[in-house]
């Protein structure tokens, strides 16, 4: 009989409240270790059996940059001021690629779980938060060829570039809350998969990665950095090169898209967390 | 890695311990800050491009603006001139004291975030009186979307910034703090709610009678203390200081009250004006078709500071007090909001009929609100964007600077600057920007000819910049306008 109320109310109403914040702490904590250790799993299995291993981290970015480079830059001309279009490309895409391919990655590592679910309780929420912190390592591969490229190209950049670690614990918690909802709407509807590449495609082009809005007339500026990820892509870009945010409004207004995408996905996830164990 | 050891790990969170982060991670709670947030990313993203497209309603975000600055870099009597007294008199909103470092350290991008937010909040604190009151959890849900969708809260939202946008989550906590009898939050409440307006002791006065009705005697007296304290200490002391004497135009509106008290049949003057019925529609109509649901119910007090708040409105009969759509109606919304969800105490779902035919009602008015905005406040536009990015990037830091309303609130972080229809005495070296392709009301047409007249005088003032109809010149000499009504 003991048991069974143990198990049906877990927490003793006789627990103080100091012990209640101290056990939260350690389930935080171990959360936190769960999501690393997942992380690295996902980082080691993606690149364990291939011949090139984590270059691939460094040789994807290159050629990517290399094909938009020749396009824009030499087919179309693209303008981007005084920074040269590959540096400024590169940019671009090394903070794009982290947003996108943790979403892309996050969208189906619940369903693609299954057996690990069905085996033991663990916070579901573990599952995309790894998925996305796992691309951290590629993001920092790709810092490692946009120092590079900034180096060979020797364009002077600002102290202020400093501030784009801040920006970036931004960017994570707007790919987690993005994260989240696709990856618990993908165990409902299998099409997100598909979705999510397509959204993901349409997002770039209408995000400032590989051209620059300062060339654009007013309106079509406002419209294209209203998106959070133009706001936050151009804010870096400006903070690396120029030494400050040349459209600080619409940064914060990126800030307040960050805090609701995070709150949003992680409250549908919540509701649909349920249904995983019946649909999978 | 091992994934054995990996997978140890994961056994450890199987142990019956593992529970949910707290009261945060409840879903409803979660949905609650997702929906406050929406709206405030929906929001503040519409007025940061309102900025951007050089779009202002009014002269507010300018004075206001200026007027953080001012505290800032000048101190808390610095005197604005846009009014010739410190901005804190402006509304008596001494809530922009606090606001004011937000600003040092945001600039414009955060104080529109923070009004958008503080709007947004008022879904979060319906949700937690609702749930305080005992109103069916989608009822209340239902409530708060209607909220977020009223005209009137977006219309202000939008109208440029105004401090009062605070007082909305600030007295929707009072009215939680009362409901679940937390006298130290209600205590502190009190005080928060008299810094953000001086037109907050009357909707105090009418809360205070409600917590008498409801037979809360030693609630309802604080109440009606801090109510009459708050009007003492405005209307005797701090505003006559901070004004020199001049008789603040919020603290005036109580004046119609001792209209009343000395000729009664006034109290329905304002009925023979179509326009006053208009306001009334606009601020009603949607809990209206909420009251319809509740029934008798929802005749009940916490109407009273409505109807006393709205009262001093529709008597005053001013554009500006009968406009559903500014900050001057917005302080009611929180009461408006309450009287319906005690209304809706212990009503069930009706049927999907109802509730269809509710969100048809709301929608017609978010409609019509939207289709009206989007003529009077977003089609009239200056055209040449890069133009007056050029013009304002050449006037010097400091700068006196004369420049439309939608010009100013770009200028606004210095110590002198005027709209040209309220600048005269225009010293040596005052910047003057001109763009009479828009005109918005604020600055009419009569006032670019006077300065068209005044600056074309050789000798007056240097073109520093003349293209698409944007011109700005430098004053070579002091000069006197003569006074221009807006």
């Amino acid at each position: 009989m003991a048991a069974l109320e143990h198990q049906l109310n877990p927490t003793p109403r006789t627990e103080s409240r100091g012990q209640r914040a101290v056990r939260r702490v350690q389930s935080i904590l171990l959360w936190m270790q769960l999501t690393r250790n997942l992380a690295v799993r996902d980082v080691e299995t993606r690149y364990k059996h291939s011949l090139l291993g984590l270059y691939w981290a460094i040789i994807n970015p290159l050629v990517t940059a290399a094909i938009f480079s020749f396009l824009f830059g030499v087919v179309f001309h693209a303008v981007t001021g005084s920074i040269p279009y590959v540096v400024f490309l590169v940019t671009g895409l090394t903070f794009w690629n982290f947003f996108a391919n943790g979403v892309m990655s996050a969208t189906g590592c619940i369903a693609g779980s299954a057996g690990l679910l069905a085996k033991i309780y663990f916070p579901r929420v573990v599952l995309p938060t790894a998925s996305v912190f796992a691309r951290m390592i590629d993001l920092l591969f790709s810092l490692i060829v946009l120092v590079a490229v900034i180096l060979i190209y020797r364009v002077p950049i600002h102290w202020s570039a400093l501030w784009v670690i801040p920006l970036l614990g931004v960017q994570v918690i707007f790919t987690l809350g993005i994260a989240y909802l696709f990856a618990s709407l993908n165990v409902l509807y299998r099409d997100m998969t598909q979705l999510v590449g397509l959204l993901l495609m349409v997002w770039m082009y209408m995000s400032p990665v590989m051209y620059a809005t300062t060339t654009l007339n007013g309106t079509l500026q406002g419209i294209l950095l209203m998106n959070p990820m133009g706001g936050m892509l151009q804010a870096m870009r400006d903070l690396i090169f120029v030494g400050h945010v040349t459209d600080m409004p619409f940064l914060w207004s990126a800030f307040a898209w960050s805090a609701f995408a995070f709150l949003a996905g992680l409250s549908v996830f919540k509701r649909i967390e349920p249904l995983f164990a019946e649909v999978m | 890695m091992d994934p054995q050891r990996t997978l140890t790990d994961i056994d450890r969170f199987s142990q019956p311990d593992a529970e949910p982060l707290g009261s945060l991670l409840r879903p409803d709670r979660l949905s609650a800050w997702a929906w406050t947030l929406g709206y405030t990313a929906v929001l503040s993203t519409l007025s940061v491009l309102r900025y951007h497209l050089w779009l202002a309603a009014g002269d507010d975000l300018g004075l206001f603006r200026q007027g953080l600055w001012l505290i800032m870099h000048r101190g808390l009597l610095a005197a604005s001139t846009y009014t010739g007294h410190p901005i804190l008199a402006a509304a008596a909103s001494y809530i922009l004291v606090l606001l004011a470092p937000l600003y040092q350290v945001g600039g414009v991008g955060l104080l529109l975030v923070l009004q958008a937010f503080a709007f947004g909040l008022g879904y979060f604190f319906i949700r937690r009186i609702a749930e305080q009151i005992g109103v069916q959890d989608r009822w209340a849900h239902l409530v708060g979307v209607i909220y977020l969708l009223y005209p009137t809260v977006l219309g202000a939202n939008l109208f440029d910034f105004h401090p009062d946008a605070f007082g909305i989550p600030i007295l929707l906590a009072l009215i939680w703090a009362a409901l679940s009898e937390n006298w130290l939050a209600y205590g502190i409440l009190l005080v928060a709610s008299l810094l953000v307006k001086d037109t907050v002791p009357i909707l105090l006065l009418g809360t205070g009678v409600v917590l008498l009705v409801q037979r809360r005697i030693g609630w309802g007296v604080a109440t009606l203390v801090a109510a009459a304290l708050g009007y003492a200490v405005d209307a005797y002391w701090l505003l006559p200081a901070l004004t020199h004497g001049a008789l603040n135009p919020g603290v005036a509106l109580y004046g119609q009250y001792g209209t009343i008290l000395a000729h009664p049949q006034h109290l329905l003057a304002w009925v023979r004006s179509l326009h006053n019925w208009e306001y009334l529609v606009w601020i009603l109509g949607p809990v209206a078709a909420l009251a319809v649901v509740a029934g008798k119910k929802s005749i009940n007090p916490w109407w009273i500071p409505v109807l006393l708040f709205l009262e001093v409105n529709l008597l005053s009969s001013t554009p500006a007090t009968t406009s559903p759509f500014n900050e001057m109606s917005v302080l009611v919304i929180p009461f408006l909001f309450v009287a319906a969800l005690v209304g809706l105490k212990g009503s069930r779902t009706q049927g999907r009929r109802l509730t269809s035919g509710l969100s048809v009602i709301v929608m017609a008015f978010f409609l019509v609100f939207a289709w009206h905005d989007y003529h009077v406040n977003w089609t009239v536009r200056p055209p040449n964007a890069t133009q007056l990015s050029q013009a304002v990037a050449l006037i010097p830091k400091d700068a006196p600077v004369v420049a439309p309303n939608f010009v100013a609130a770009h200028l606004a972080d210095r110590a002198k600057e005027w709209l040209p229809a309220g600048a005269q005495a225009l010293p040596a070296g005052t910047y003057v920007i001109l763009d009479p392709v828009v005109t918005t009301g604020v600055t009419p047409p009569s006032v670019y000819t006077e300065y068209s007249r005044v600056l074309g005088n050789k000798g007056t003032a240097a073109s520093v910049y003349s293209q698409s109809q944007v011109s700005v010149y430098r004053l070579l000499r002091p000069v006197t306008l003569p006074a221009a009504q807006p």
